[in-house]
């Protein structure tokens, strides 16, 4: 929906519109700042021109257990809820007085100390049901409260601040469909030199392709569309494909594809977003095996030996990637009896790129002791979507508004995981071929917010659990907030804003 | 999908005879575009329904040479038996790893779509797969165990009454240990009773949210639901206490499927679910109250509705007009839930012949109409093999875990209970695309599907020129006149690869081929 139809559309919406920008214009920032279409901010003062980072979301399909890569150095718990699969302090490469590494994780030990590398404390989703279906989709759509989830939030990204380019959103591996399902086009690589088409007998692929732009040209309807996209893509692609690398990557599937993701940057093609999916599942309900090796291990090498080789690979473009891990869920405390664990709730996740405020554990452990737990799981203390809002607005140039359009029914909280693109110049041996192919966006620096009173952390000190329902603002950043109550069919959800309103199908109640 | 094209460019056919066949099967044959110009559309749509009186001898006789295709219509416990007489290493690979049954159903499905001629039959079993979604997707045991109750679901359940009633396929699906499995009717308990099968079934099978059933209901559903199970493969029984339901005292068998009634965990009492109560006060009133419940959903004008809007979207367009959906449902409430006559209705609605062009061929779909168009068989020299005692047993295709996999429209392989979805802008992306492509190009050089009989196409005309056989196999594949530009352009192609004249007696085969790969490359080829 552009701005023209939200007006048409809503009789409130121009009122409100023309307030908010108002007060974002005047009082915060001394300038006019006028909010497009799409969302992102454009502004005449008080804001810079920045070539934004690329997202990369890797994906651990299946339940990452960060109990055993994150590990919490409290020996008596950790001992009595993982048995068998008990890592002692001794075997752990220490982050902090708390936590410590596991060791087949040691490659990214370098990002960790470079500060390019943070660890979140203790995230999920504001859903807590331990099923795959549920969560995987769920966690891709990002559309808690919202009954139409056939678009994922990745998409909703790029209708928000895509640069327009065909290859702008690309996925490897088979979440694509869910992450970047929805209007906007994107490509799925399953593999670069998988991503081209075939001649037959003499008739040559470029033969085929023109075939295709010439005859679909005709038509107009959305395969046709897409397919003169795709016939575009092709090239870019291949020039992608035809970047050489001499780093060694583990020789695995995610090794491959974090490959991929390291040409298609370095092809300077207008790459923005990217959707990788790890190769392998971390769904261990049973033998997880051994500090030395077994299927956690060698999980765990893989991970951090791509991601490692990647940050080489990319050499100076590092400076402006955010990759962070995202899974459906964390695995339940206590081991059960077949050196596995059970499907759980909160876990930590991993953020690394040029712009991170790394070598430390950010967020809030909820603890391991019984009572402290919900239903024998981690409890997430940050929901999964704050992250994601910050790389977003911080690294990604999206407005605070484009946030909203992109997690329907939520307010993020505020974690200073990220740096303000402002504050990470763009390196001047930065490749000036691959700044021009990802743009620039303007970028406007929103305060942090102000350290929080006495009253306000002890309402965020250790907890009360998250509720089920999409999160509830915790900070503010200084403009005056107020909360609405708005159901559905019984349902219902809180959504919180300077200018609050109730997603579509909902009603407020007063 | 709404098109707009150019002079020039191909135009889907206006033909009735046409549009009804490119809708009701997975594509028209010339054989078969005869045949119903012979006999009519209506009479042709009559034997059609009436499908088990349709002749199927080369399907069968295709089927006959391949031993596990017996399976899909025998019990599935016959599987087991099969591999300890075969001695199949490892034993264990027919329900876990390699997944035989699976494997073979969607097989057996992708043949039959493919070359039975009770072709509204086949597309009313997938239809219903996808409105009663059940898939297993992994290695874990619970994919185990449903992979273990496929074949009877698709049997019993789908196949059963794909073209029968819709209370009486409801019925089956509620009680049916693979709907059980899927929806977690086995992690149910008294107190917690899982909501996963009533949400769906208010959500997704009958009244949809439209209907405004609330939480309540739902819960009041997952109550009534509560102490259905499923019987487990006797080496399975050991496995039982990952689900944590050892020590359970009174099973009663619940026909006719391998379901039973756990007595303990079942709620009794009285239940409203919307504008329905019963009582259960013993186990035998359990499933008399689970039919009741169906058939006061089925009679909901919201369930009415949501079987019309989706038969509009399969057959009709993507977004159904309002009217087509009250006339559709007023058939389907006053035929109390007959498919066959909601399905006369469909066809004979005036929407139906307003709507040329309009339906996007879903990549499963648009893969069975090539292979239909070239009238190849799979080629089994290209399947992996189980190696039994006495016999070898194909059981991995790259026809499914290859092709259709790529194009992420397998059989049966829709992780979430909401079914694949029956609208183009699910299925429009770059990479299932390029895979469409080169699977055409597969096709026409013959791979996981033979080599096309080209002579059985149509019938070679030595004499002719490139021109003459651009027209006649596009004739014969799409069904409608040739557009002048697109002829130019496959013209253009053949001299750009063969010269201006090139040598047909030499040539002639490849040529053919040619023109047929760049024929269904056509946008009019990617509607139905």
């Amino acid at each position: 929906m552009n701005t023209e139809e939200a007006i048409a559309r809503c009789p409130e919406g121009r009122e409100g519109f023309t307030r908010r920008q108002f007060l974002q214009g005047l009082t915060l920032f001394g300038g006019i700042t006028i909010l497009s279409a799409n969302g992102v901010r454009y502004s005449f003062a008080a804001s810079t021109t920045e070539v934004p980072d690329v997202v990369i979301i890797l994906v651990l399909r299946g339940g990452f257990d960060s109990l055993s890569a994150v590990v919490p150095t409290d020996e008596n718990l950790m001992r009595k809820a993982r048995g068998q699969i008990f890592i002692p302090n001794s075997s752990l490469i220490p982050l902090d007085r708390d936590f410590g590494l596991h060791p087949a994780l040691k490659r990214l030990m370098p990002l960790w100390e470079a500060k390019e590398l943070a660890i979140i404390n203790t995230v999920g989703a504001p859903t807590h049901s331990r099923s795959h279906f549920d969560e995987i989709s769920d966690v891709a759509y990002a559309a808690y409260g919202e009954k139409n989830k056939r678009s994922g939030w990745m998409s909703r990204f790029l209708d928000v601040a895509g640069t327009g380019s065909v290859v702008q959103a690309v996925g490897l591996g088979s979440t694509t469909k869910q992450l970047l399902g929805g209007k906007q086009s994107s490509v799925s690589v399953n593999g670069l030199d998988n991503f081209k088409l075939e001649g037959i007998f003499g008739y040559r692929p470029e033969d085929i392709s023109g075939f295709i732009d010439e005859t679909h040209g005709r038509w107009s309807n959305p395969w046709a569309d897409q397919a003169k996209s795709t016939i575009r893509a092709l090239d870019l692609i291949a020039r992608a494909g035809a970047q050489r690398s001499t780093v060694k990557y583990p020789g695995s599937g995610t090794g491959d594809r974090l490959k991929d993701v390291a040409a298609l940057l370095k092809a300077g093609i207008g790459v923005r977003a990217v959707d990788v999916e790890f190769a392998g599942d971390w769904d261990m309900h049973a033998n997880m095996g051994t500090l030395e090796n077994g299927w956690l291990t060698n999980s765990l090498s893989d991970l951090a030996g791509s991601i490692s080789a990647l940050r080489e690979d990319l050499g100076i473009l590092w400076s402006r990637v955010t990759l962070v891990t995202v899974t459906e869920f964390g695995r339940r405390v206590d081991v059960n009896q077949s050196n596995g664990t059970e499907h759980g709730w909160g876990g930590s996740m991993f953020i690394a790129g040029g712009g991170i405020n790394g070598g430390k554990i950010h967020g809030r452990f909820p603890g391991l002791d019984e009572k402290q737990l919900k239903d024998g799981d981690l409890v997430v203390t940050t929901d999964y979507r704050s992250v994601l809002s910050e790389i977003l607005t911080r690294r990604a140039g999206v407005s605070a508004e484009g946030v909203e359009k992109i997690f329907p029914n939520f307010r993020p909280e505020v974690l200073s995981v990220l740096k303000h693109l402002s504050d990470t110049p763009l390196p001047t041996s930065f490749p000036k071929s691959v700044a021009a192919g990802i743009g620039t966006v303007m970028y406007e620096k929103m305060p942090d917010p102000s350290p929080p009173s006495p009253s306000q952390s002890a309402s965020s000190t250790p907890s009360p659990t998250p509720s089920s329902t999409p999160a509830e603002v915790k900070k503010t950043t200084g403009r005056v907030r107020k909360t609405i109550t708005c159901v559905k069919n019984e349902k219902t959800i809180k959504v919180t804003g300077t200018n609050p309103k109730c997603p579509r199908g909902y009603k407020i109640k007063e | 999908m709404e098109s707009t094209w150019l002079a020039g460019a191909t135009a889907p056919s206006r033909d009735p005879v046409i549009h009804a066949l490119k809708r009701f099967t997975y594509g028209p044959t010339p054989e078969l575009v005869d045949e119903v110009r012979r006999i009519g559309v209506d009479a042709w749509f009559e034997n059609q329904l009436n499908y088990s009186s349709v002749p199927d001898q080369k399907l069968d006789e295709f089927l006959a040479k391949w031993k596990m295709f017996d399976f899909v219509h025998k019990d599935v416990n016959l599987y087991w038996k099969l591999a300890e007489d075969e001695s199949l290493q490892p034993l264990s690979s027919l329900f876990s790893s390699d997944r035989m049954s699976i494997k073979i159903l969607h097989l057996y499905t992708v043949i039959s779509q493919a070359h039975s001629n009770r072709q509204i039959y086949e597309m009313m079993v997938e239809f219903w797969h996808d409105h009663f979604n059940i898939t297993s997707v992994g290695e874990g045991l619970k994919d185990e165990l449903l992979d273990w109750h496929t074949n009877d679901w698709n049997k019993n359940v789908i196949r059963a009454h794909a073209l029968g009633n819709f209370e009486d396929m409801l019925n089956a699906s509620a009680i049916h240990p693979a709907m059980i499995v899927y929806l977690d009717g086995e992690l149910s308990a008294k107190q917690i009773p899982n909501e996963n099968y009533s949400r769906e079934l208010l959500e997704l099978h009958t009244v949809t949210p439209k209907s405004g059933y609330t939480q309540d209901d739902v819960i009041s559903a997952s109550k009534l639901f509560s102490g259905l199970r499923v019987k487990w493969p006797t080496r399975y029984y050991a496995r039982r206490k990952d689900f944590n339901i050892v020590g359970e005292k009174t099973l009663i068998d619940v026909p006719p499927f391998q379901t039973m009634l756990h007595v303990e965990r079942q709620n009794f009492g009285t239940f409203k679910i919307m504008g329905w109560e019963g009582s259960v006060n013993s186990a035998s009133q359990v499933l008399p109250a689970i039919k009741s419940l169906n058939s006061y959903l089925v009679s909901h004008p919201q369930t009415a509705k949501t079987i019309a809007l989706k038969l509009g979207r399969r057959f009709v367009r993507d977004e159904p007009s309002d009217k087509f959906i009250n006339d559709i449902a007023s058939v389907f409430t006053s035929s109390k839930g007959d498919i066959q006559s909601t399905l006369r209705a469909v066809l004979r609605h005036p929407d139906f012949s307003k709507s040329v062009g309009t339906k996007f061929k879903r990549p499963g779909e648009d893969y069975i109409s090539v292979a239909r168009a070239l009238k190849v068989w799979p080629n089994f020299s290209n399947l992996g093999v189980l190696k039994g005692r006495t016999q070898d047993f194909p059981v991995e295709s790259r026809i499914v875990s290859g092709e259709l996999t790529q194009l992420g429209h397998a059989p049966l392989s829709w992780p979430f209970p909401d079914g694949y979805a029956d609208v183009a802008s699910a299925w429009v992306n770059s990479n299932a695309q390029l895979v469409r492509w080169n699977i055409y190009s597969n096709f026409v050089r013959g791979t996981t599907w033979n080599q096309p009989a080209w002579q059985e196409i149509y019938t070679p005309d030595a004499s002719e020129s490139v021109d003459s056989l651009i027209d006649r196999i596009s004739q014969s594949l799409l069904f409608s006149e040739l557009g002048r530009s697109d002829r130019t352009a496959i013209s253009n192609a053949i001299a750009k690869t063969y010269g201006i004249s090139p040598d047909l007696q030499r040539l002639r085969r490849e040529i053919i081929a040619l023109i047929a790969r760049l024929v269904i490359q056509l946008p009019v080829w990617s509607l139905r």
